[in-house]
């Protein structure tokens, strides 16, 4: 068996840095990503592990560090300067890498396979005709093929999340991200959204989760972190995690979602 | 007791007829460009730079503050003092254009901003531009919440386009204020004149409201019709 460390990584980020003003997000973060891999980030709320995921793809503005994907560098620092690549490749890098929104964020003037097809449409100038056949296939999948042509407001939360990942699965990207995808669903349809995403983790796609979905996030991930204050306090296996914690701060939110 | 003379009504209308048919393109024509003026502006002070901001908020401060009619009078009888001389008709479309497309800037500005983040994130998210982004989350959209009142300050607009008599465009109201000065008939000039600008109004809501229906997606058309229906004129455009 090939160790992640010595596969060459699909996302490596070192040193990564966001503030807005004064108020220091994230501290230098250091992270690296084999292809395969599904990652877990947990922790307390504003620790900025939704940051995080949303600076790896550019929807928020890192202030200094490096992210390298797919073996392009989208931002570094050069001479103490900060600086990114430029618009057209940080769009091609998020297109290999389609993010899962808590909020779903459906396009919600277009129909359930509209929304499907319209990445690759658009984005990817594809035709028509075989982006709809993959679509169907898609929303198969995902269990969702006669709402094709229902309108997300026609939807339960977790038939739309269930969408939006067919969505962001329709780009055929290398990396999945998901800003805790489960946390604005009613509890009875989170089973569903998770056993989506197991199927996918089982296909060996590479992921990176935010969640506070502890139980699920101990049954799949390859690797856990956990994100607090801004820095990785602490990354291992969901043993290491939730069985050894060693820093206080993780014992203390164990504890703490235990109760 | 008045009289009314029945016998007047075929007469003249032929001449009326030829009026509004210049209101109608004085109106449309009018449209276009208030809503380009609109959309323009919007984009401006959504994005723009302060100096731009600050200008656009100039502007529409003083459409919404100046009477539409000094705006015209201004731009017919003043303009040209200056060195800028316009037909009336073209007069009255900048005169009109300029006082509706202030107003549509705030109506574009409230849609635009209404359309949830979270999707155009979505869009940037599988890699579209902003401009794609744009086009093709947030302006279909916004342009649907923002047609019923477009279609209000149309209706409106076709009547308020009346004011264009002042500066000596053959519109609909000149017409018959000449019939009048020729024939001492008020009441049958104005009544025939009424007749033709509630027709057209009338025609004119009808052709929004199913503009509108056509915009709207299934799901939405389940809704009271009441709760997305506002064709009405808006009061604020009374210049």
């Amino acid at each position: 068996m090939v160790s992640p460390a010595a596969a060459s990584p699909l996302l490596h980020i070192r040193g990564l840095h966001k503030a807005y003003g004064s108020n220091h997000v994230l501290r230098g973060i250091d992270l690296s990503i084999a292809p395969g891999e599904v990652n877990f980030f947990i922790g307390p709320s504003g620790g900025g592990k939704s940051t995080l995921l949303r600076c790896i793809n550019f929807l928020e503005t890192p202030t200094g560090g490096e992210i390298q994907f797919d073996g392009t560098r989208l931002c570094h620092e050069e001479g103490g300067r900060f600086k990114m690549a430029s618009e057209q490749s940080i769009r091609a890098a998020r297109e290999q890498m389609p993010m899962v929104f808590q909020q779903f964020n459906l396009f919600s003037h277009r129909t359930v396979i509209q929304n499907i097809v319209e990445g690759p449409v658009v984005v990817q100038r594809r035709a028509l005709d075989p982006v709809m056949a993959e679509a169907r296939v898609l929303l198969d999948r995902v269990g969702l093929l006669e709402k094709a042509n229902a309108y997300p407001a026609e939807l339960s939360g977790g038939q739309k999340q269930r969408i939006a990942i067919a969505r962001a699965l329709a780009m055929k990207p290398r990396l999945l991200l998901f800003d805790e995808p489960t946390s604005a669903l009613d509890p009875e349809l989170v089973a569903g959204v998770l056993d989506t995403i197991r199927v996918l983790a089982e296909e060996g796609r590479t992921m990176l989760i935010v969640t506070h979905e502890m139980k699920f996030a101990a049954r799949l991930g390859s690797k856990i972190h956990f994100v607090a204050g801004g820095v990785l306090e602490e990354s291992g296996t969901a043993h290491q995690i939730f069985e050894a914690p060693k820093s206080p701060r993780l014992q203390g939110f164990i504890r703490s979602i235990m109760d | 007791m008045y009289e009314f003379f029945f016998i007047l009504i075929p007469r003249h209308l032929p001449f009326l007829l030829e009026g509004a048919v210049v209101t109608v393109e004085l109106s449309l024509l009018s449209m276009v460009f208030a809503i380009t003026i609109g959309l323009l502006c919007a984009l401006g002070r959504t994005s723009g730079q302060p100096l731009l901001r600050w200008a656009i908020a100039a502007y529409v401060e003083v459409m919404r503050d100046v009477p539409l009619l000094i705006v015209l009078l201004v731009i017919f009888f003043t303009l040209p003092h200056i060195g800028i001389s316009l037909p009336g008709f073209w007069a009255g479309v900048l005169g009109l254009s300029l006082n509706v497309g202030a107003y549509l800037s705030e109506v574009f500005r409230a849609a635009l901003s209404s359309v949830d983040k979270g999707e155009k994130e979505a869009g940037l998210s599988l890699g579209m531009s902003q401009l794609e982004v744009f086009l093709r989350v947030t302006l279909p959209q916004a342009m649907r919440i923002a047609i019923p009142t477009v279609g209000g300050f149309f209706i409106a607009l076709l009547k308020d386009s009346s004011l264009v008599s002042f500066i000596a465009v053959s519109d609909l109201m000149r017409q018959g204020t000449i019939l009048i000065a020729d024939t001492f008939r008020s009441m049958e000039i104005y009544f025939m004149v009424a007749l033709i600008y509630f027709c057209m109004s009338f025609v004119a809501s009808r052709t929004v409201r199913r503009i509108e229906h056509a915009f709207t997606p299934r799901y939405l058309r389940k809704l009271p019709e009441a709760s997305q229906t506002s064709i009405g004129r808006p009061d604020v455009l009374v210049g």
